[in-house]
């Protein structure tokens, strides 16, 4: 009787020491898979790592998406630094047929309070096409295609500085930017009510980086502080979270000695702030992919250099018609998002955007200004459903094409998880099908599965790091 | 005898799920996840349940 009680009570030892490996991942790599396709229930099984996917309105049959976008959590039981995910996916004949941009991304959720989520490129239609009929140099994963071969290397193109027919797809060029005729003037530009976080580009030429902000704080919370990042050519060059102890608070950025060029400045704080006031010392301003005004008391005017907008009224005083140049457009439901867009008869030229509402959130893919005096337009254009094929003769681009294993595409897609956030329910993603409208039950994307490499420090660098931490 | 036997073992049993459930209950108190998302601890539970009954309506005083 003996044997049996040691034979169980090992086991049960055995099967917790079994239990803390899986736990601990002391080698730093675990891979889990999930088999989306399986149709049994298996009554032994646990509730493994991946946490349904989500909402169900834009599910069908538990795995096939018909909206867009869906999430979905991964409850590991620690830290990982990277994860490198493999979908197995078909897409529908109808999806196929219908469309002619296809775009499907991945990401991870970066920051909560923001809902900003890192993506990752799965499937691209034009890129898949591209990158079989166009002339393509491959450096490392960087793909340069051209559509006639004159560069032999990408450092050769990324060397002579046009950009004008090039667009980018996952790809961020640093490049030195400069506004040839710029002289720096004493004009301050300032902006009234601007909700929520935002960013902009700012151009500076022997002057300073002057901005005042005054920001208010309309439910009182000492949560969520704002925080302030300043970027040159992708490198954070100053940060700061303020401590606002009351609902009104000033910030002055002043930063001196900066090389001429081109300024990235982020604000990031929940939708529960108001930035009052900003003053800009420096000329040149605009704000990328959206602006969203409250309690405006004159209207507004704006100024883009897209021709296409979602625009969504977040209060019923706040509804109103939209004039985009000479067109009118009405804003006449809460909550509701409208998409507007005029004739782009005018290339190269601003739209001007102006209505007579106290509030509305405008957003575009492309940039903002408040006067025309202060835009410019430093991004190289993005891949995207609206680019002008006939004036593309370049694509840069981080993407790796899918395999193809009968119907099924295979995407390998590798994403850096440092700052990612993970908390009780594990990490977020998301999955991005703009195409998906969930009118048509036709067309959907059907998820096989999902396997996930997560791979992390290593139980002896862990424990070595914490020692030299002390 | 080999009623004796059985109800011995059902003890041995008996004391290694009544166990099993102690340790995995303290083990996903303090570390969230680390049972629940391999085995479905329903089936420990039955397994028990069905033992425990047993080992009532045999039990030697």
């Amino acid at each position: 009787m003996k044997k049996v009680r040691y034979f169980l009570y090992g086991f049960l030892v055995f099967i917790v020491i079994l239990l803390a490996v899986f736990y601990i991942v002391p080698t730093g790599r675990i891979t889990y898979k999930q088999d989306l396709n399986k149709k049994y229930f298996n009554i032994f099984g646990g509730r493994g790592f991946l946490h349904k996917i989500s909402p169900e309105e834009r599910l069908l049959e538990d795995n096939k998406i018909i909206g867009d976008p869906v999430y979905f959590n991964f409850r590991t039981s620690r830290n990982f630094s990277k994860v490198k995910m493999t979908l197995k996916y078909k897409l529908s004949s109808a999806v196929l047929g219908n469309n002619e941009y296809l775009n499907i991304e991945t990401g991870v959720l970066m920051d909560k309070a923001n809902w900003r989520y890192n993506l990752y490129p799965v499937f691209n239609k034009k890129m898949n096409e591209v990158l079989n009929e166009w002339n393509i140099i491959k450096n490392e994963q960087t793909v340069l295609a051209q559509k006639d071969k004159n560069y032999s290397s990408l450092e050769d193109f990324l060397n002579q500085k046009n950009f004008s027919s090039t667009v980018l797809y996952n790809y961020d060029l640093n490049y030195d930017y400069i506004l040839s005729d710029y002289k720096a003037d004493d004009k301050i530009i300032d902006i009234y009510n601007l909700k929520g976080s935002y960013s902009f580009y700012t151009y500076i030429k022997n002057e300073d980086l002057k901005i005042d902000f005054s920001f208010l704080n309309e439910k009182v919370s000492a949560n969520n502080q704002p925080s302030i990042f300043v970027y040159y050519q992708n490198q954070l060059i100053f940060e700061d979270a303020l401590s606002i102890k009351d609902s009104l608070g000033n910030f002055n950025l002043f930063l001196s000695d900066l090389p001429e060029g081109v300024y990235k400045v982020e604000i990031k704080v929940d939708d529960d702030w108001l930035t009052k006031k900003l003053s800009s010392h420096n000329s040149k301003m605009v704000f990328i992919n959206k602006v969203w005004l409250n309690d405006l008391s004159t209207g507004l005017k704006i100024w883009s250099n897209k021709n296409n907008f979602k625009i969504k009224s977040f209060s019923a005083q706040c509804l109103s018609d939209v004039k985009i140049n000479n067109e009118t457009f009405s804003v006449d439901e809460i909550y509701k998002q409208f998409d507007f867009s005029i004739e782009d008869i005018k290339k190269e030229a601003l739209n001007e955007i102006s209505s007579d509402s106290c509030g509305l959130l405008i957003e575009t893919n492309g940039l903002f200004a408040f006067s025309e005096d202060s835009f410019f337009n430093p991004i190289i254009s993005k891949l995207n459903e609206e680019s002008d094929w006939n004036n593309i003769n370049t694509i840069i681009a981080n993407y790796e094409p899918p395999k193809q294993e009968n119907d099924y595409y295979i995407s390998e897609i590798e994403m850096d998880l440092h700052s990612a956030v993970r908390d009780k329910d594990g990490y977020r993603f998301l999955i991005s099908a703009p195409f998906l409208k969930k009118s048509n039950n036709n067309e959907y994307i059907e998820l096989k599965e999902i396997n996930m490499e997560f791979e992390g420090s290593n139980l002896i660098n862990k424990i070595s790091s914490i020692i030299n931490k002390e | 005898m080999i009623g004796d036997k059985i109800i011995k073992y059902n003890q041995e049993l008996f004391y290694f799920f009544s166990l099993a459930i102690v340790v995995f209950f303290l083990l996903e108190i303090f570390f969230p996840g680390i049972v629940l998302a391999y085995f479905n601890v329903n089936i420990l539970l039955v397994l028990w349940l069905i033992n425990f009954i047993f080992f009532v309506f045999n039990k030697k005083d």
